[in-house]
């Protein structure tokens, strides 16, 4: 019986049509498709671009692969990361957060950011020493690297991207989404957009906020410069130093009247100037840059880079001194520079330089020749880098997945031992990362704290143990 | 159970026997009131950053014998031709091309154009050696250039969605061959017609990138050339 006879629901001949036989089984009709009219795509747009903020510029010029201006953040989760949740978690975030998901490229006069269409970068297991390059001159190459290992992820992200704050904001959305992820209950309950904390303010602050015609404030006589046998290489040593934030505000404020970061800033000079007596003078004094976040002071809430450098400085003038007496020269010191006023100073200065009309139309390569000078003189005007990234705040629901928080910084021109303060919750985490096999300062700066009344918790990334 | 430096009253959380400081012994304390936490948070990469570079020392180390053998030779039994530079030159071209080409720091095209202006400084030596007779300068320089133009030209074609972002490069290329083209005009260098269909050749791939590439090139100008 063919299949094109037709009939009554009992299998009846119709008066017009075809025998059916009521065994045989329906085969569907191919549905004939219906061809949708074209969709047009649409037009392909030009890559967005922007301009680097004005210290982002220095960067690119003097990054290579014993500066890499590329600092560390990392999460320590209280569970073990799994690596394909949090590749997806790179994914999802990356297109979310402006700036990170730029490249850099060359201008003929000035580097500039220009949008990646690329996929998010892969993560890897961590495998090298912290901060370690990140190649971007080559087209589609991400400024960011995210890796992980056990139970903690690292972020590590080319200074030109963003400051400590730029990278806590990424940083923060991303342990969101992985936690989201790897918990749906979470995801659930929270969705998958991105929370109200995290800016998407792409301002350059500098020009919104500088001053004209500003005389420079930065010191350039040479500060005492730490020496001696480096680790093997091209080691990077890092101590994490945990502690807790009530236990140090309790020292810090009822003993000695400062605030913590002064406080920790006072022992680490405590402690150079005890373990290099000889050497410290008042012709190369002990001088610590603390970068400042500029934000508050201006109500800025922008993703790019708003700091700028003052400097704690211990110039002995006498045999010997106390803790007391180096906390009262550090107090000094850093009240009379942390202030808007002088603040706006400093940063107008550079600002200022950049809009030069002369240095506008030098061509990029010989404009960084300029500037690699000119960092070469500034650089050994400090000992060390002490940055405080504050303390970081995380949404109720996601607080009982989150142990601690830690940052470390690269080294650069004269300065291969830097500290930085990360504090999350009760958890502060002063981390020392340090070029050189002697670790006497480290050793002074937590022996002092443990004689003060603070408990420490030591953890190394076991290169002193060679 | 806790391990604890009794010298520095510090606690020691790493998977170790000793402090990281001053080298002592740790106490472990059976009721510390610190719950230990032995878990290292960073992988052991001594061992492989040793072996990398064992192997690179091994291979400059072969590359300096070679040469110094080399010089060694050329000395004892020299007649007027310093060939061991050609070696020499040889080797360190070996090493660059090997850096190059394993360095994350360039993308293609700047591998590419690398080793070709470092194979040009090849010929440069070689013309040294052999008395130079400037044949490097007047007839390979302006070659390299027209080379370097096909090149840029075939990362245009297989780029195309991309080609106006090679407008800078061309732009070098277009310095490079006007400063040769003053240099013969003043008389440095001998007046050869590859040198002028360099030049041409250049000017015209710029141009067309500017014409072709519209409103993206622009685009990309506004980008390069920001002050």
């Amino acid at each position: 019986m063919s299949k094109k006879q037709k009939g009554t629901e009992t299998g009846g001949i119709s008066e017009n049509s075809e025998v059916v036989d009521p065994t045989e089984k329906k085969v569907p009709k191919k549905q004939k498709k219906v061809k949708e009219p074209a969709q047009k795509k649409p037009p392909r747009r030009p890559p967005h671009w922007e301009r680097l903020d004005n210290t982002a510029n220095i960067f690119p010029v003097i990054a290579g692969e014993e500066m890499t201006n590329t600092y560390r953040i990392s999460v320590v989760l209280n569970e073990e990361v799994q690596p394909e949740l949090l590749q997806e978690a790179v994914n999802i975030v990356t297109p979310k957060i402006p700036g990170f998901s730029y490249g850099l490229r060359n201008g003929f006069f000035w580097y500039y950011l220009e949008e990646i269409e690329d996929e998010p970068p892969k993560i890897a297991e961590e495998s090298t020493y912290p901060c370690r390059l990140i190649h971007w001159n080559t087209k589609n190459q991400y400024m960011f690297r995210v890796t992980y290992f056990g139970n903690k992820i690292n972020l590590e992200a080319f200074h030109a991207l963003a400051d400590g704050m730029g990278g806590i904001n990424f940083i923060r959305e991303l342990t969101y989404q992985y936690l989201r992820l790897s918990h749906p209950d979470l995801r659930k309950k929270l969705g998958d957009g991105l929370s109200s904390e995290t800016s998407l303010d792409r301002e350059d602050s500098f020009v919104k906020n500088f001053e004209k015609r500003s005389k420079s404030n930065y010191k350039l006589n040479r500060a005492f410069m730490f020496r001696g046998e480096k680790l093997p290489m091209k080691g990077f040593g890092v101590v994490h130093g945990i502690m807790s934030v009530s236990e140090l505000k309790r020292i810090s404020r009822e003993k000695y009247g400062i605030s913590i970061n002064e406080y920790l800033i006072t022992a680490f000079i405590y402690s150079t100037y005890k373990s290099h007596k000889n050497a410290v003078s008042k012709r190369h004094p002990i001088r610590v840059a603390v970068p400042v976040n500029l934000r508050p002071f201006f109500e800025s809430d922008t993703t790019k880079n708003f700091f700028v450098m003052v400097s704690a400085e211990f110039a002995p003038e006498k045999e010997d001194y106390s803790f007391d007496e180096i906390k009262s020269i550090v107090h000094k010191s850093l009240k009379e520079q942390i202030t808007k006023e002088n603040l706006e100073k400093t940063f107008s200065f550079a600002v200022s330089n950049s809009n030069n009309i002369i240095a506008k139309f030098v061509p990029l390569p010989l404009k960084n020749g300029g500037m690699m000078f000119f960092y070469n003189l500034a650089a050994k005007a400090n000992t060390t880098t002490i940055t405080n990234i504050g303390n970081i705040k995380l949404e109720e629901d996601y607080k009982p997945y989150v142990k601690m928080f830690y940052c470390i910084l690269p080294f650069s021109v004269g300065q291969y031992m830097k500290g930085t303060i990360t504090s999350y919750e009760d958890t502060l985490v002063f981390t020392i990362g340090s070029a050189y096999r002697n670790t006497a300062v480290q050793e002074g700066i937590f022996r002092q704290l443990s004689k003060d009344g603070v408990t420490v918790k030591i953890e190394t990334n076991g290169v002193y143990y060679e | 159970m806790s391990k604890k430096c009794t010298h520095c009253n510090i606690i020691v959380l790493d998977d170790t026997e000793y402090c990281p400081f001053c080298h002592h012994v740790l106490q472990k304390e059976e009721n510390g009131t610190h719950q230990t936490e032995v878990k290292n948070r960073y992988p052991d990469i001594a061992e492989t950053v040793r072996r990398v570079s064992i192997a690179r020392r091994i291979l400059l180390y072969l590359a300096v014998a070679i040469g110094v053998i080399c010089l060694f030779t050329n000395y004892r039994t020299y007649d007027g031709l310093l060939w061991s530079l050609i070696v020499i030159y040889g080797l360190i071209y070996a090493v660059i091309i090997v850096s190059l080409f394993s360095s994350e720091k360039l993308g293609a095209y700047g591998k590419v154009g690398w080793t070709s202006f470092f194979a040009l400084i090849y010929t440069v030596v070689i013309d040294l050696v052999f008395g130079f007779t400037r044949w490097s300068i007047t007839y390979i320089l302006p070659s390299w250039l027209i080379v370097i133009n096909a090149i840029l030209v075939i990362f245009m074609i297989v780029d195309h969605a991309k080609f106006q972002s090679y407008i800078l490069h061309e732009f070098y290329i277009v310095v490079m061959n006007v400063v040769l083209f003053i240099l013969i005009r003043v008389g440095l260098l001998k007046q050869v017609a590859v040198a002028e269909v360099a030049l041409m050749m250049s000017i015209l791939i710029f141009l067309g990138i500017l014409i072709l590439g519209g409103r993206a090139a622009h685009t990309e100008i506004a980008r390069r050339f920001h002050i």
